[in-house]
């Protein structure tokens, strides 16, 4: 296991020649766009401590020095005035995270726990039709289906759920069939039955078994599913938009206060802007690495 | 009978498992039913009536006029228009997002100086919001203020930043530029996680053999992580109608038309409606026949494209 490690780390870490002219240039570029990434993201910081109003306000900034003005000083009110005069339908940036923050909870336990359950009877069970099942399942996996939009639209109507905020997402949450249920059979494809037999002789029942020994092994991969759709519902906009207007969360509303800038000052939307980035940088901070590691895809032949 | 019985025995055993199966794909299945089938099946029929309910073809003649004769058939945009920039949309995927994103992460694999650093940097555009990142990228390709232009001046102090996304001409390819800022961070975790489960030895016995970086992307790895790289094709392919750039999340007015695509021009039609507070059938529908006509061209397309990716022999290790 030591002489692996030590393997790893020479063919990795031993450049030859080649491999040093070419890293050098990738260094080069991959710097270069590092900082076309970061640079935005601070100059965005900076501009939302500017004042609003004033000779020194951002307008004035940026008329007479230009685009990269820093401010006379740091005007942090800009926040408290995003966090309490930003609003969609009557609904502050308070509010807005109140409502990220449900969504993220139902969609983190309930929505990601059926294409789990599914990924895994599939994966692990034999039972009859389970080879056309599956068949069928990659099949509208891989047919494009357009315009349902309308039918969609029609149909939440019909069953009561429009604009009713987690009504709707638990009710359409029981997707078992998405694409992500041929990540998670990927990932318990992978893993030995063995253990489970154990709990069997043992006397332990299938969802025991499920519970203490098949989702502890895949739970370092869901873990880094979970994050990555984390990232994805807490920059979901378009279903609350659609479907949830009443709801807005901190993306749908930030979306639809974007006149807002115009109204009291870009500072002030900025601040909010860069509020909205706060919570997801963190967690990625403690989560980057683990997500990184963990996730592969099962194929979509057979 | 009792000798059928003692040919296939369910014992408890088996029973529980079938229940545990059973009982735990029946929510899914309906729920599969209802949100899937159901909703097709509703759409496929809503695409041959009219607001009324009544049956008609007229919904499919739209949506021909629209697509053929767009001057002719005055609406807020044109689906011809749409077709055309979804196609370069998908082609912008995979010709360019596609080597950009494999390219990136081998060398992230192969640990270039810093890798930890650029890999965390690189995958910010997936965590950030996209109304973050398309407020700061049009505030700085703003012909005023923009930080763009400010640099640009200080080589070309004549240069005067054109108003891209005013002008129909410039408006995709901006939002293309966009894109590809932003795109290393797709298919990131994927990639780089095939990659990382290559085993060494393979390396080890090309760089014994003397290959270089080249030969090594192209020849080793790209084989290697072929399964989970033909997935993502097929499942790129198979949204490939839905191919499209944020073009909700920008501010645009004067190119609208221009910028349009089909799944922008479904949400425009249903939302324009829907926003309003009531579910207009006749949009709805419309929105169905378009949605199905594009579906059956797009079909044999994709059945077309999964069959010839199934031909490359996938590497098992």
């Amino acid at each position: 296991m030591k002489k692996k490690t030590k393997d790893t780390a020479y063919i990795f870490m031993e450049k030859t020649g080649a491999e040093k002219v070419v890293h050098s240039i990738m260094f080069v570029i991959f710097a270069a766009y590092a900082l076309t990434l970061v640079f935005p993201l601070l100059w965005l910081v900076v501009q939302s401590v500017f004042p609003t109003t004033g000779a020194n306000s951002y307008e004035h900034a940026m008329i007479q020095n230009g685009p990269f003005a820093l401010p006379d000083g740091l005007h942090f009110e800009n926040y408290l005035s995003a966090l309490t005069t930003m609003k969609e339908r009557n609904v502050n940036i308070i509010g807005m995270f109140m409502n990220s923050a449900w969504f993220i909870l139902i969609a983190e336990t309930w929505c990601l726990f059926w294409p789990v359950m599914t990924g895994y009877i599939f994966a692990k069970y034999k039972f009859k039709g389970k080879e056309i099942f599956y068949s069928v399942i990659i099949f509208t996996l891989t047919i494009p289906v357009m315009g349902t939009m309308g039918a969609m639209l029609r149909l939440v109507d019909n069953l009561g759920i429009y604009d009713k905020g987690p009504l709707f997402v638990i009710v359409t949450g029981v997707n078992g069939f998405t694409s992500s249920f041929l990540i998670y059979y990927g990932i318990f494809k992978g893993l030995s039955w063995d253990y489970a037999e154990a709990v069997f002789v043992d006397g332990g029942g299938n969802f025991t078994a499920f519970i203490r020994v098949m989702l502890p092994q895949a739970m370092p991969a869901i873990a880094a599913m979970m994050v990555k759709a984390l990232i994805g519902y807490w920059n979901e906009y378009f279903q609350f938009l659609m479907y949830m207007p009443s709801t807005p969360t901190v993306a749908s509303g930030l979306y639809k206060v974007r006149e807002f800038a115009t109204r009291a000052g870009k500072p002030v939307y900025y601040a909010g802007l860069v509020m909205t980035m706060i919570p997801v940088l963190i967690l990625y901070g403690f989560m980057a690495e683990k997500m990184m590691k963990n996730l592969s895809i099962g194929g979509l032949k057979g | 009978m009792d000798k059928e019985r003692q040919k296939k025995p369910i014992n408890d055993y088996r029973r529980k498992q079938l229940m545990f199966v059973w009982g735990w794909l029946a929510i899914p299945i309906i729920a599969w039913a209802v949100f899937y089938w159901y909703l097709n099946l509703s759409s496929f029929v809503g695409a041959f009536q009219d607001r009324d309910g009544f049956w008609t073809l007229q919904n499919f003649k739209d949506v021909w006029v629209d697509i053929f004769n767009p001057s002719q058939f005055a609406r807020s945009s044109s689906l011809a228009v749409g077709f055309k920039n979804t196609l370069s949309y998908f082609l912008l995927t995979i010709c360019v997002e596609f080597p950009i994103q494999i390219v990136t992460c081998y060398f992230l694999y192969k640990q270039i100086w810093g890798y930890k650093f650029f890999r965390y940097i690189f995958y910010l555009p997936a965590i950030i919001s996209g109304i973050v990142l398309t407020t700061v990228f049009q505030a700085f390709i703003d012909p005023d203020i923009g930080a763009i232009q400010e640099i640009v001046k200080m080589f070309n102090p004549e240069f005067q930043m054109p108003t891209l996304m005013g002008s129909p001409d410039t408006a995709t390819k901006t939002i293309m530029t966009y894109v590809i800022w932003t795109c290393v961070c797709g298919n990131m975790l994927l990639v780089c996680g095939a990659m990382n489960r290559i085993p060494v030895d393979v390396l080890e016995a090309a760089r014994l053999d003397g290959i270089g970086p080249g030969r090594e992307l192209i020849n080793i790895i790209l084989p290697l992580i072929w399964p989970t790289l033909s997935t993502l094709l097929i499942l790129t392919c198979t949204g490939f109608l839905s191919a499209s750039g944020p073009i909700l999340l920008f501010n645009t007015s004067a190119a609208d038309l221009e910028i349009t695509t089909i799944s922008y021009w479904i949400w425009d039609k249903v939302y324009a409606t829907s926003s309003t507070g009531n579910i207009d059938n006749g949009v709805n529908n419309l929105v169905s026949a378009a949605g199905l006509m594009l579906t059956v061209v797009a079909v044999p397309i994709i059945l077309a494209i999964r069959k010839l990716l199934d031909l490359v022999p996938s590497v098992e290790y």
